[in-house]
């Protein structure tokens, strides 16, 4: 318990100009993940889930709030020390995958140590095979990604959010584009490297994923809900197990059932 | 930059045709600058070395009657002479062989051919001319069909061919080639001309100024000239030329200030392209920067990244460039050097061209493309992974839009296409501004062609004779008039008196230096004489001592209409006359006054006598005037006249253009230049746009658009980008076109009028139609055979 919290979303507001006026997505939200921790998000399309991962991976601004990260405000930094940071500290896992089209999977997966500059050059290459042999994509290393399927390009994309070994991951639907058996065996891997000691945050639409994410955040009305108890950003009474039976994750069912009634706009 | 590096490289790699608009885009202006850097350096040098070697002479005096080797003795031991030269130029016929006509010729003569010290007269091949054996000019050898050495020619002696052998083939260097002369010039030595029944007289006087500057010249010319006078022999005609420059500097620096602006339009241009596709590029790479940010990236290393990919363009252009320039420049200047009879050594690489070239091939792309990248690699983030789906998310924000979108009654395709083309207001703003540069040249270009042509045939329009015939001795008018008007063809005769003298202000008559004056005297009643007057009025029956100046010639002396000035036929007795009109007169090097024959007549004394004959003739061509020529020739030897010249006004007129003929091939080829990178330049925004629509062609495609549409969709914005161009270039080619005319005019000091050619306008709406079609074409068809699978599939 004495252990800080990795992440730490305090009171965060974030308004958007809208054609009728500043709409407010995030209306003071609070949320706290502990390293080791598997978080899913879920609600409604248009409801604030991806604004909210945006605050967490730096990628948007609140517009009050703090949002600290192992300890390090990162709201103020600046776009710089930003990059930096988030490169070292956050693996992002985007819905399209977002691979670099013209690089091979192990040169994606190189390309944020070069950035960062860590590890040795020479150290680069082996490192990120051991990565992409975690995620089972060795016999595919030198292929450029439109080659690969959905499936292996979101494995890369994971090998590559490692690659500078980040305490946290984030993926803003990461299943999202990979049919059910693919999306899987991607959310196993998920699920292994929470065993492994990452933390994961992660929005979803799968409500049998979601039955298997031990802690899910409900965002509804620009606040959030935990589990079943309608708590704005209780901190969450310990670690919850993994897998479809833990007590959370079935009220949780419960309640995406009725989120499933909100039409669904053409955006994501 | 390992791996970031690969994925420039590869980028470039897979979009080869992107690669080589922009390598293309650096490349033109690159090589258009090696070209002409390394053009004109080399032409500079050559003419200097080709001076220097020469060994020029500064003064030249034409003298009348010819004076013997004592004279010219005397003549070399006048204080401030260096060294002189005789030379004695002659006309004459030849042929090449029994069967061809008679044509001009010029002869040459000086004392020693193995012996010189001006205006050295080189060896090409064969041996010196020596009795009945001539050399020839070299440059002469194959425009006018001169047999090789060793070979036979003729010259006409007594209406005899008297057959001379080709000894050898020379280097002149005060001599040139067609287009500027219409004669070959043939070496002989003087003992040959007295063979021929020629004067071995010295009719020309080639004099060195010690220490030249152009006082010292002038006061030599001045002190030369009345030694003459005290001698009884005029000066008819003098020029004083600074011995580094060479006779036809003038025109050479018109060439360099072509070039001159040639270079620096194509590096502007090319310049825009780059910036034009960079941004493209950037606009493209959005998505894939913001995943860069996203997994570490620093916006320093992300601009470090498409910088270092711009220099791989800059050096992918220079290996283009460089090899291609280096040797264009070569080619330019040889081609252009040969034109005045300078030679331009072998190929060679100029360092120093090259270091220009390498330096701006790297930094002008990278000074273009530095602020679209710094604006590129400063996308946050979130702008960058949240674009998704259709467009660019603002389309409707703008006031263009809004005005567009209420453009009615037009076909769905026309108004998207119409739409389309505002929607990248910079892209489509930078390459409007490439296609309206290259209007404005193209019409300024034509302008300046249509200026010097028009100029030289109001010029012409002004002298209304078809063929000249010159008399060796004055003519009775009684006589020759009725002989030449029995001949066929012939329209008009009329008796012209031409006289040289000289001319002086009355108020001042010792300061300035006597000017030469070439003066006609023409008839009152004459129909081939109606000149453009700059200023003043025509000759008026009532006129007696008033004359009609050429404006150069004019200006130079300071005199305006109503102002008088001294004419001296020679006899020492000087004439006051009127000014009353100046003309433009290309004839006689600008030195020309106009007057009544008969009062002219009467100062000379050769009442009722005429020296030259002015005709004009009934059917008029080329083939007509050449055929009078000889005809009216052989017509008048016949009865003893001897005939000193004739000239022809198609030729004539031929070869007081040639000097703008450089200038306007030059022209050309630098319209050409700039027309491909207008197509570049259009091109390259079309297919850019193709690649950045790929999803929206995808959804018409998808909601039934058929090939044709997508295809009018595009093709029809290339068109409008086209014809819009074509409307602002107009009115700026007109102001532009004037600048470019009077600036060359200056520089090559021909007092031409500016006339905008219209037609140009029209040729250029052809041009810039089918350019654009052709331009739009490739993109268009690309565009229609995008899938829709394909154009909605996530990269
Ligand atoms: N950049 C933006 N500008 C204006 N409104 C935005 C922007 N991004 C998101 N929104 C709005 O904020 C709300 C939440 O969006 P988002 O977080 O993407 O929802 P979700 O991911 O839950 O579907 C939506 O109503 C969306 O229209
Ligand atoms: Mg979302």
């Amino acid at each position: 318990m004495t252990q800080p919290d990795l992440v730490h979303v305090d009171t965060v507001r974030k308004n958007y100009a809208g054609p009728a006026g500043e709409v407010t997505v995030l209306k003071g939200v609070s949320l706290h993940v502990r390293a080791g921790e598997f978080v899913g998000v879920r609600g409604p399309s248009g409801s604030g889930k991806s604004t909210l991962i945006n605050m967490i991976t730096g990628i948007d601004r609140p517009t009050s709030g703090a949002i600290t990260i192992a300890g390090t405000r990162i709201d103020q930094m600046s776009e710089n020390t930003l990059a930096r940071y988030r490169g070292l500290k956050i693996g992002v896992i985007f819905q399209f995958f977002q691979l670099l089209p013209t690089l091979t999977v192990l040169e994606n997966t190189m390309l944020p140590m070069e950035f960062c500059r860590v590890w040795k050059p020479r150290e680069r290459g082996e490192r990120a095979y051991m990565l992409l042999e975690q995620v089972g994509l060795t016999d595919q290393a030198h292929k450029l990604p439109n080659t690969l399927s959905g499936g292996q390009q979101q494995r890369a994309a994971i090998a590559r959010a490692l690659a500078n070994d980040p305490p946290l991951l984030v993926g803003d639907e990461p299943t999202g584009n990979l049919d059910s058996r693919t999306a899987d065996r991607v959310f196993q891997l998920f699920a292994d490297l929470v065993a492994q000691g990452k933390t994961f945050i992660m929005v979803t639409h799968d409500n049998e994923l979601a039955a298997r994410i031990p802690r899910v955040i409900q965002v509804q009305d620009g606040v959030l809900l935990e589990g079943q108890e309608h708590h704005v950003s209780e901190r969450a009474t310990g670690p919850l197990h993994l897998g479809p039976n833990g007590h959370s994750a079935v009220t949780d069912l419960h309640l995406n059932g009725r989120a499933e009634h909100v039409p669904q706009t053409a955006a994501q | 930059m390992g791996i970031a590096f690969r994925k420039v490289w590869r980028d470039m790699r897979n979009n080869l045709g992107r690669t080589a608009l922009v390598v293309a885009s650096i490349a033109i202006g690159v090589l258009a600058l090696g070209l002409i850097v390394s053009g004109r350096t080399l032409m500079a040098r050559q003419m200097m070395v080709s001076q220097a070697e020469s060994h020029p002479t500064t003064l030249r005096l034409s003298v009348g009657p010819a004076i013997d080797d004592a004279t010219l003795r005397m003549i070399r031991r006048q204080p401030g002479v260096e060294g002189a030269r005789g030379v004695i130029f002659s006309g004459i016929r030849w042929k090449p062989s029994l069967e061809a006509a008679w044509t001009d010729a010029t002869l040459t003569a000086i004392d020693d051919y193995t012996d010189q010290t001006y205006d050295l007269i080189t060896l090409r091949e064969g041996g010196w001319p020596a009795t009945g054996r001539v050399a020839i000019e070299h440059s002469h050898v194959a425009p006018y069909a001169v047999p090789p050495v060793g070979g036979t020619l003729f010259f006409e002696v007594n209406g005899r061919a008297k057959p001379m052998t080709l000894a050898g083939v020379v280097r002149d260097p005060r001599e040139i080639g067609p287009p500027f002369t219409s004669q070959p010039t043939f070496y002989v030595t003087r003992n040959t001309l007295v063979s021929l029944g020629l004067s071995d007289r010295f009719n020309s006087l080639q004099v060195a100024v010690a220490d030249f500057s152009q006082e010292r010249a002038e006061a030599v010319q001045h002190q030369l000239t009345d030694r003459l006078e005290t001698l009884g022999v005029g000066v008819n005609d003098s020029e004083i030329t600074a011995p580094d420059r060479h006779f036809l500097q003038d025109v050479m620096d018109g060439v360099t200030m072509i070039l001159t602006v040639m270079a620096l339009l194509s590096l502007g241009m090319s310049t825009i392209l780059v910036i034009n596709t960079i941004n493209a590029i950037l606009a493209q790479q959005v998505p894939q920067i913001g995943i860069m940010k996203t997994i570490g990236g620093l916006r320093g290393q992300i601009t470090g990244l498409y910088l270092a990919g711009v220099i791989i363009y800059g050096l992918l252009s220079l290996m283009l460039a460089m090899p291609i320039g280096a040797f264009g420049g070569w080619a330019l200047a040889r081609w252009l050097m040969a034109l005045i009879n300078v030679t331009v050594s072998d190929f060679e690489v100029l360092p120093s061209t090259l270091g220009i070239q390498f330096v701006t091939g790297l930094v002008v792309p990278v000074l273009a493309a530095f602020w679209p990248i710094v604006q590129g690699s400063a996308i946050s983030v979130r702008e960058a992974v949240s674009q998704y789906g259709l467009g660019t998310g603002n389309y409707g924000s703008r006031w263009i839009d809004r005005v567009l979108a209420r453009v009615q009654g037009l076909p769905r395709t026309w108004s998207m296409a119409l739409r389309n083309t505002f929607r990248r207001m910079s892209r489509a703003a930078l390459t409007e501004v490439t296609l309206i540069g290259a209007g404005v040249i193209f019409m300024m270009v034509i302008s300046a062609q249509h200026s010097f042509e028009t100029t030289l045939a109001t010029i012409f329009r002004g002298f209304g004779y078809d063929v000249i015939l010159g008399f060796s001795t004055w003519q009775r008018i009684d006589r020759v008039t009725p002989l030449l008007e029995a001949q066929p063809n012939v329209d008009r005769v009329e008796l012209w008196q031409f006289a040289n003298a000289q001319t002086r202000l009355p108020d001042d008559p010792d300061t300035v230096a006597d000017r030469e004056l070439l003066v006609r005297g023409i008839p009152r009643d004459t129909q081939l004489f109606t000149p453009e007057l700059t200023a003043g009025r025509p000759l008026l029956p009532e006129d007696d001592r008033a004359l009609l100046l050429n404006q150069d010639l004019a200006g130079e002396m300071g005199v305006g209409i109503g102002q008088r000035i001294q004419l001296d036929f020679g006899d020492g007795t000087a004439q006051e006359w009127t000014v009353v009109g100046l003309i433009y007169d290309l004839a006689g090097r600008g030195r020309t006054a106009y007057l009544y024959r008969d009062t002219l007549a009467r100062d000379l004394g050769f009442v009722g006598r005429g020296s030259v004959a002015e005709i004009r003739l009934q059917t008029n061509s080329l083939e007509a005037q050449l055929a009078a020529e000889a005809q009216l020739r052989e017509a008048l030897e016949d009865q003893g006249i001897s005939v000193s010249f004739t000239r022809t006004q198609l030729l004539t007129r031929e070869e007081a253009g040639a000097q703008f003929s450089i200038l306007t091939s030059l022209l050309l080829i630098m319209t050409g230049l700039i027309g491909l990178v207008g197509a570049i330049g259009l091109s390259g925004t079309l297919s850019i746009n193709v690649l950045e629509r790929r999803r929206e062609i995808g959804v018409m495609r998808a909601v039934g658009a058929s090939s044709l549409d997508i295809g009018v969709v595009f093709m029809g914005e290339g068109l409008l980008l086209g014809v819009a161009s074509w409307l602002a270039s107009v009115p700026l080619a007109v102001v532009a076109g004037q600048w470019f005319v009077s600036n060359l005019n200056e520089t090559i000091d021909f007092n031409g009028a500016y006339y905008f050619a219209e037609h140009s306008v029209w040729i250029w709406l052809g041009i810039v139609v089918s350019l654009s079609l052709l331009a739009s074409w490739l993109p268009a068809r690309r565009a229609a055979a995008i899938s829709v699978r394909e154009s909605l599939a996530y990269e």
